[in-house]
């Protein structure tokens, strides 16, 4: 595991207690959520507040629970496709990815090279739209209403609709199957992606004038909710939040599933570990996969059309032992782990969700900030509470 | 390999970023101007512009047209020509859904033996997740997945049709989805070879009289 941490700028304020105003009050406890707009979701942050400044918060979980693990006992190893889609529904592709990955590794299926390559293209337009749109809700708790998510909306529109294309649906695609994927892609697919992939540059460019430099945004996330890279390490994050605090670790580097090995792209990491890195980095990570499905495309186009299934066996039984597959998903580390007593039906079923892992050090990034900075600050960490709770 | 991102911490005249973010939205703003629409309006072409224009469409005016693979809500085929039913009530679909919501019951003879043919046949269409799994069990061609979007009803009954509500001639499913339905054809015909040759008279998508 080859894991380079940046050495990080000490930020002056950063170890000072708590700033107390000079007139002290008497410290209250507030609510946000369940049902706030900004909370993307069911979640509940329990503030104890001195004045306007954060002393402590507690982040509340469990409001969307749906029992899906225990679900997925139930049901054959292919019927928990579909429950996958509905972890993280914005990424549902690079859900049913990690799960078929670890039920492959499970029974130890070969994948053809044309399904690996359609898996890596879905993958990589899933991070694309996902770090766009997440950019755009994250200015919308910021304040900036509507402008930046609709441009983020309009550009996720083009991605959906090549999933539609593909999938036959434009969230829930339950599109992979273990050994391959559940269709080839049809004959409009690749000029529509070409198209796609020539106007996303420009888009990002044109994003990030409207964004990047601009004072406010500049003012508004700039040494706040800092995560240092020590202190992510000890939490457990992963993905674009652990990126953003310096330390270069990306499982599609580490791991080299799926056809990441021989594909060439670089790790963007972050200096400070603010709000400001977590969004500059998405933009850049999204630039990092416009460049992967440059490469993939012509391998794509090299395999003969129509393998796109490996060997399966009729029935999925397999034999009894356990597994664990992880992938890097928009979120971070999404990892399934498969217990099989060697019938149908899997022992046990259990999701690392990013996002839950993620969320942990929440508390720790708001204390000694102020109320407005907790809600950039939790939209900067990009959670989807359907993934939390589970 | 690793690869740093840049905090524009330089100074910069203040205000400056925030004209040049206001730059972008003027120019949208003119640009909206052009009537510009996305590839999902028949005719046009693919994503026209690149990013300008306007992206979105009249609704109940404008209709998008639908990829052949979408996935709605599954709804049975009969032969146009001969009325009869493709599905042989055969289960299948009932072990594949994964939330459980197809309900069949298979019809008797006079004599008290099981026929293949489904006498009555459910499906809650309220807890339908669309997953498509049904249509990929089914070895007959008789289950298929329909392209209306427009679901909506007054009550929860008209959310569980009966056979007689969900059946659709085949002409109907050919004309919406003609790529999905060839598939279909071709597979059905291929998985069915053996049983075919046995029962010259048909059986599923090769369709017998009732």
């Amino acid at each position: 595991m080859t894991t380079e941490t940046v050495e990080l700028e000490r930020i002056p304020g950063k170890d000072v207690p708590v700033e107390v105003e000079d007139l002290e009050t008497e410290e209250i406890t507030v609510n946000i959520g369940p049902q706030h707009p900004s909370t993307h979701g069911v979640f509940r942050m329990m503030l104890r507040l001195q004045g306007e400044t954060v002393v402590n918060l507690e982040p509340v979980l469990g409001y969307l629970h749906r029992c899906q693990e225990k679900l997925a006992e139930g049901h054959t190893y292919l019927q928990s496709i579909p429950y996958t889609d509905r972890l993280d529904y914005v990424c549902s592709m690079t859900n049913n990815h990690a799960y078929v990955l670890a039920a492959e590794k499970l029974a130890g299926i070969e994948v053809p090279r044309r399904a690996e390559c359609i898996r890596v293209i879905m993958d990589e337009l899933t991070r694309v739209m996902n770090h766009t749109l997440l950019v755009g809700f994250l200015l919308n708790d910021m304040g900036a209403w509507l402008t930046p998510v609709q441009y983020a909306l309009r550009e996720r529109e083009k991605i959906l609709d090549l999933f539609e294309m593909a999938s036959g649906s434009r969230m829930m695609c339950n599109y992979m199957r273990f050994g391959g994927v559940a269709h080839d892609l049809p004959e409009e697919f690749l000029p529509l992606l070409h198209k796609v992939l020539a106007d996303y540059p420009v888009f990002l460019d044109e994003y990030e004038r409207l964004l990047t430099t601009n004072e406010v945004l500049m003012s508004r996330c700039k040494y706040v909710g800092i995560l240092p890279p020590d202190e992510a390490i000890a939490y457990g994050v992963t993905g674009p939040v652990l990126r953003a605090s310096g330390v270069a670790y990306d499982i599609r580097k580490v791991d080299r599933y799926s056809l990441y090995g021989e594909l060439d792209f670089d790790v963007p990491v972050g200096t400070v570990g603010d709000v400001y890195d977590r969004y500059v980095q998405r933009v850049y990570e999204a630039r990092q996969s416009l460049r992967i499905l440059e490469q993939v495309t012509p391998m794509l186009q090299e395999t003969p059309p129509g393998e796109i299934m490996g060997e399966v066996p009729r029935r999925f039984k397999p034999d009894a032992g356990d597994a664990y597959g992880r992938i890097e998903s928009p979120k971070g580390e999404l990892g399934f782990y498969l217990i099989s007593d060697g019938s149908d039906k899997p022992y046990r079923w259990r999701v690392r969700a990013p996002s839950f892992v993620n969320l942990t050090p929440l508390g720790e990034m708001c204390r000694g900030h102020k109320v407005a900075d907790i809600i950039i600050i939790f939209g900067s960490l990009d959670v989807t509470m359907a993934e939390v709770d589970r | 390999m690793t690869m740093r991102v840049p905090r524009h911490d330089k100074f910069q005249f203040p205000g400056l970023g925030l004209l040049k973010g206001l730059s972008v939205t003027l120019t949208h703003f003119f640009r909206s101007y052009r009537r510009q629409r996305n590839w999902r309006v028949p005719g046009e072409e693919p994503f026209p512009g690149g990013i300008y224009g306007i992206f979105t469409h009249q609704y109940p005016e404008e209709r998008a047209p639908i990829p052949d693979r979408y996935r709605g809500l599954p709804i049975l085929l009969y032969d146009d020509a001969t009325g009869a039913e493709f599905c042989t009530a055969c289960q299948a679909c009932v072990r594949a859904c994964p939330v459980g919501i197809i309900h069949i019951e298979q019809a008797t003879n006079d004599e008290g033996k099981r026929i293949p043919y489904a006498s009555s046949y459910t499906i809650e269409w309220d807890v339908c997740i669309n997953c498509g799994f049904c249509a990929a069990a089914c070895n007959f061609g008789a289950l298929v997945l329909d392209h209306n979007l427009e679901t909506a009803r007054y009550d929860r009954e008209a959310l569980h049709p009966t056979k007689k509500q969900l059946l659709r001639p085949a002409s109907y499913f050919e004309k919406i989805a003609p790529t999905v339905w060839a598939e279909i054809r071709e597979d059905a015909a291929k998985r069915l070879a053996g049983t075919i040759k046995r029962r010259p008279d048909g059986v599923g998508i090769v369709p017998k009289k009732q």
